[in-house]
């Protein structure tokens, strides 16, 4: 699914990725885990084709780097910072979304009706709550049916009811025998959603941890030598 | 506060070009404005000394206004900004927004007027022009752009009390200028320039205080986001234009008022200049400009366009799209050709309305044109148009690229000779390579947004 191998990436003088190996190879939901600028969002931009690196990356056998129309075209991703567009409507933005990814009118009603965005779809993107723009982002990440889903922070900023909400969702679209990269601080979501977790710290996978029970304290292993 | 506000504005810029090609940015406007003063007999040798303060103040002018139009009415929504933070702090919207005049004001002047002055006055020494001269022609200048900036300010202030007050106030302000153009109205700092009175001076400075003041008191204390509902109409641009990212584009250009805009960003300037070219032909009693001339001219001024659509959306949602920031940049182009085609046909037929025989000329010079800056305008920027305007580097390469091959084809197309011909044919030619190469190349150089 995943494969990487000696993945380095700097930005100007600063050395972001530093020789990173990562294999993610089963149907699962791997959570990515570590501090503010670890690297978490730079590693995904990579591996969904949206900044250049250098290394061996592969992504569903494409090369995102070569690649990067190919691997999006396949893959759905989630970013951190919810941007939507300014003049469309909700329907219109799955519109499309799905034109662009060669689907008809029927996946927008789908997903409008799959996500709860039916009372939303003439409504401004730009004017919608935190928490629906959120929904909107990943109705629009799935409405393709990916094999992989790429997902940063994706809980971020929400309450309560609408971090249940989309972690149902994306427990249900990984039961389907899907591929889930979240990238994660928060130790509990990893916790609680994740099959492995791995920790990255200054640029490096420094531990891929399979037994999720100890996760907190081999967290804080990790960073208490810093 | 209005630190912060300046602050902000100077790291936007450096965000888009390198610190030192900012500061850089006023040796620039010295060294050109030194060099124009080198050469100012020659320049009013082929215009009038009242023309020249006449196109030089509306000019201004205009600038204000659309660099003012620009901020309040477009980059003020951008996301993470002072302004939006404001509805999170303890200040007003009407302060916010008034902080953002002054920054313009205090910003801009730094950036252009006092480099332009003082390039005026290294000027004096190197030709005849005084320092008097050149002190009250800089201070016109800039209370003209003042002026501008002010009616930008106030503009934005009746467009939130009602659109159709905005519309209307657009349309008084164009017929103020056409009447100052025929010489029906009069503005007051042609008059201080001309006469030297100070009356005229105080005048324009009530005019910019009342403005400015109207504007304050006219912006809410509180701009609450309106929540819009619009029906789904996406599939029927694409039923006209077939593909999606265009027809988002072309949705965006509509619902972002962009059509209204650039009536006034585009058609607009270009009325007036058509105006004062008749006056130019009409005062030496020949054509120095025909249709073909205009054509050329109206091309360079239709990148204000592709300005426009670069700023309408914020597109970092379109990372996750199966598209590339080269895709959007030819779907800026296509939407480009599409809108200006709409506005200038109608203003090219008016052009060549004597010698219709012309249009077809004026039509290839004017997509000839259009298409070569387009493409140079998008390869060197990409679809973030801002960061042409205040990297010298870039900046520099445009004026190289695309003024000296505009102005061969101007000149060749105001002398009609044999030379001129050739002169025009070659340039022609190398310029259709180029656009080709750049179009080409926007998908390699522009992979990633």
């Amino acid at each position: 699914m995943i494969r990487v191998k000696k993945l380095n990436k700097w930005y100007g003088k600063y050395h972001v990725l530093k020789n990173l190996d990562l294999e993610i190879n089963g149907r699962e939901i791997f959570g990515l885990l570590g501090p503010n600028g670890a690297g978490k969002t730079t590693l995904i931009k990579i591996l969904t084709g949206q900044t250049d690196a250098r290394g061996f990356v592969r992504v569903l056998n494409i090369n995102p780097i070569k690649d990067p129309v190919k691997v999006r075209e396949v893959v759905g991703i989630v970013p951190e910072v919810e941007s939507v567009p300014n003049y469309l409507t909700v329907e219109e933005y799955l519109y499309f979304v799905a034109k662009l990814r060669n689907l008809g009118k029927e996946a927008v009603n789908t997903t409008l009706q799959k996500f709860d965005l039916e009372d939303e779809r003439n409504k401004i993107c730009r004017d919608l709550s935190k928490g629906t723009k959120q929904r909107l982002m990943l109705a629009s990440a799935l409405i393709h049916s990916p094999k992989i889903l790429f997902l940063d922070e994706p809980f971020i900023n929400l309450d309560p009811i609408y971090q249940r909400k989309i972690r149902e969702i994306i427990e249900v679209y990984a039961s389907r025998g899907n591929t889930v990269f979240m990238a994660t601080h928060i130790l509990e979501i990893a916790e609680k959603m994740c099959t492995r977790v791995g920790i990255i710290k200054d640029g490096r996978i420094v531990k891929v941890i399979e037994k999720l029970e100890n996760l907190e304290e081999e967290f804080m292993r990790e960073f208490s030598h810093a | 506060m209005l630190k912060f506000y300046l602050k902000e504005e100077y790291r936007r810029h450096v965000y888009v070009a390198k610190k030192i090609s900012l500061l850089i940015y006023p040796l620039y406007v010295i060294l050109s404005t030194l060099f124009a003063s080198y050469f100012y007999d020659y320049i009013f040798r082929i215009i009038s000394y009242h023309y020249f303060i006449k196109i030089s103040l509306i000019s201004s002018l205009i600038y204000g206004f659309g660099v003012s139009s620009f901020e309040f009415l477009g980059r003020a929504r951008e996301k993470f900004t002072l302004i939006d933070a404001s509805s999170v702090l303890p200040i007003s919207s009407r302060k916010s927004y008034f902080y953002a005049f002054l920054r313009d004001v205090i910003y801009y002047t730094a950036l252009f007027i006092i480099p332009l002055y003082a390039g005026l006055v290294l000027g004096t020494l190197i030709s005849s022009l005084h320092l008097i001269q050149v002190s009250i022609f800089s201070l016109s200048l800039f209370l003209s752009m003042l002026i501008g900036y002010s009616l930008g300010y106030f503009s934005f202030s009746l467009e939130g009390i009602s659109r159709h007050l905005y519309y209307i106030f657009l349309c008084g302000l164009l017929l103020y200028l056409l009447l100052f153009f025929l010489n029906v109205l009069p503005f007051p700092l042609e008059i201080f320039q001309r006469e030297k009175e100070l009356s005229w001076l105080l005048t324009s400075v009530g005019i910019i205080a009342a403005l400015v003041t109207l504007a304050y008191f006219f912006t809410p204390r509180e701009i609450l986001p309106k929540k819009r509902v619009l029906s789904m109409m996406l599939p029927a641009y694409e039923n006209i234009f077939k593909e999606p990212l265009l027809s988002k584009i072309i949705e965006d250009a509509i619902r972002g008022g962009i059509l209204i805009k650039s009536i006034f960003t585009y058609f607009f300037p270009m009325v007036i200049l058509f105006l004062f070219v008749r006056l130019i032909n009409m005062a030496v009693g020949y054509s120095i400009y025909n249709s073909l001339s205009l054509s050329i001219i109206l091309s360079l001024f239709s990148v204000v366009i592709y300005s426009w659509l670069s700023v309408l959306d914020d597109v970092r949602y379109m990372e996750t799209l199966p598209l590339t920031a080269g895709d959007l940049i030819y779907g800026f182009i296509k939407a480009h050709i599409i809108i200006t085609s709409i506005i200038s046909i109608p203003l090219l037929i008016v052009f060549t309305w004597r010698n219709l025989i012309l249009l077809p000329f004026s039509v290839a010079l004017f997509y000839l044109t259009s298409l070569y800056l387009l493409s140079m305008v998008a390869n060197l920027s990409g679809y973030k148009i801002n960061s042409i305007l205040f990297n010298p580097g870039i900046v520099f390469r445009f004026s190289l690229y695309t003024i000296l091959p505009g102005m061969i084809l101007l000149v060749a197309s105001i002398q009609a000779s044999t030379l001129s011909l050739i002169l025009a044919l070659i340039t022609s030619v190398l310029m259709i390579i180029i656009t080709f190469r750049n179009f080409i190349s926007i998908k390699r150089r522009w992979k990633y947004f």
